[in-house]
């Protein structure tokens, strides 16, 4: 009869069911009796099974269609009320926000620029932004059109360039970049 | 494989190798959309290496690329995928049920991302995409026992780890 120690060798080829029939009986048979190497074995397969499960969560996570990503009602309301709380801040900012003006980079002038927080698809006057990445934006709707993600010192808030035809505004307008406070909850939902 | 037949069956040849990629970068991941960036830049490196579909290295190329890619990727556990939002929902199941299992797989792949890289990938590569141990040592250039052995310690060293959380 084999020991614990050929007994846990043949591991591997066990799970990945490539154990002869002899080899396979050899090993039952120790597992039978051997209560350390049968609780390692069951370990193993759970792991096993755990793992593969990982995959198939992981294989649709890659194929997913995000409108379709299960939502529960209370992370629905967990979100409108963040939601509301920032619309209520920001409009109450927008009352009383000073106009600033500024350059660009790249010395040309914008004409628009507004913050992108930490959210998945924000309107920007006409346009919807969508923020793929800390450091990235994407314009949805907008052909003809540069964006420039500029680093501000809150890490949560992105100011982003727009040039062109963005908002269909003169190229000659002022930019303008809101300092809006730093929402309650920016956290993804 | 693309190019060898019409546009449309290639077009959906390379979807399909896009697709794989990008599984295996959210298997390492575990964010959609870096996974998505890193594939497009597995991609634009194979481009840029003259690696074309139409050859047999082409996949495991990609595939050892987008895993390096995404072993340096920087780690940010916090973003991962919720577990939770993706397990399946068993009839008669207990929420509870469902809870303690993601809580499980949470901590499996806690466990997972802490292991050497080449362990990891190997046993990502054996376990999650459940491809043979000669398709690994394609992709990784590692001989087949090299991967066996990377493969075997990364088992035991999970099930070392996970034993000690119980």
């Amino acid at each position: 009869m084999l020991g614990c120690e050929k007994t846990r060798i043949r591991l591997d080829d066990w799970l990945d069911g490539a154990l002869e029939a002899e080899a396979l009986a050899e090993v039952s048979d120790h597992l039978a009796f051997c209560d350390e190497c049968r609780d390692r074995f069951q370990r193993a397969l759970a792991l096993q099974d755990d793992l593969a499960r990982l995959g198939s969560i992981a294989d649709r996570v890659a194929v997913e269609d995000r409108a379709s990503r299960p939502r529960t009602i209370w992370r629905l309301t967990r979100f409108a009320a963040a939601a509301a709380v920032v619309l209520m801040v920001g409009a109450g900012y927008l009352m009383t926000r000073p106009v600033r003006t500024g350059v660009a980079p790249g010395g040309r002038e914008p004409i628009a620029a507004g913050d992108v927080r930490d959210s998945e698809l924000i309107p920007l006057g006409d346009l919807m932004v969508r923020r793929l990445k800390s450091d990235r934006v994407r314009l949805i709707g907008a052909d003809d059109c540069v964006a420039v993600d500029v680093r501000s010192s809150n890490p949560k808030v992105h100011i982003v360039w727009l040039y062109g035809q963005c908002l269909n505004q003169p190229a000659s307008a002022p930019p303008a970049e809101p300092e809006m406070p730093e929402p309650r909850d920016t956290r993804r939902l | 494989m693309a190019g060898s037949g019409r546009d449309g069956e290639g077009g959906a040849a390379i979807e399909q190798v896009r697709r794989r990629v990008v599984g295996l970068a959210v298997k390492l991941v575990w964010r959609r959309d870096d996974a998505e960036d890193l594939a497009q830049e597995a991609f634009r490196l194979a481009a840029a290496a003259g690696v074309s579909p139409g050859e047999e290295r082409f996949v495991p190329w990609l595939l050892r690329t987008v895993g390096n890619l995404c072993l340096n990727h920087r780690r940010r556990k916090t973003r991962w995928v919720p577990l939770e939002w993706h397990l399946e929902r068993p009839p008669g199941r207990a929420a509870e049920d469902r809870a303690e299992t993601a809580e499980r797989l949470e901590r499996v792949r806690e466990a997972v991302a802490a292991l050497p890289d080449r362990q990891r990938l190997a046993l990502v590569l054996r376990t999650m995409e459940q491809m043979s141990y000669e398709a690994i040592a394609s992709v990784m250039e590692l001989s087949v026992p090299a991967v066996r052995t990377h493969v075997h310690l990364a088992r035991r060293r999970l099930i070392e780890l996970l034993g000690e959380d119980e």
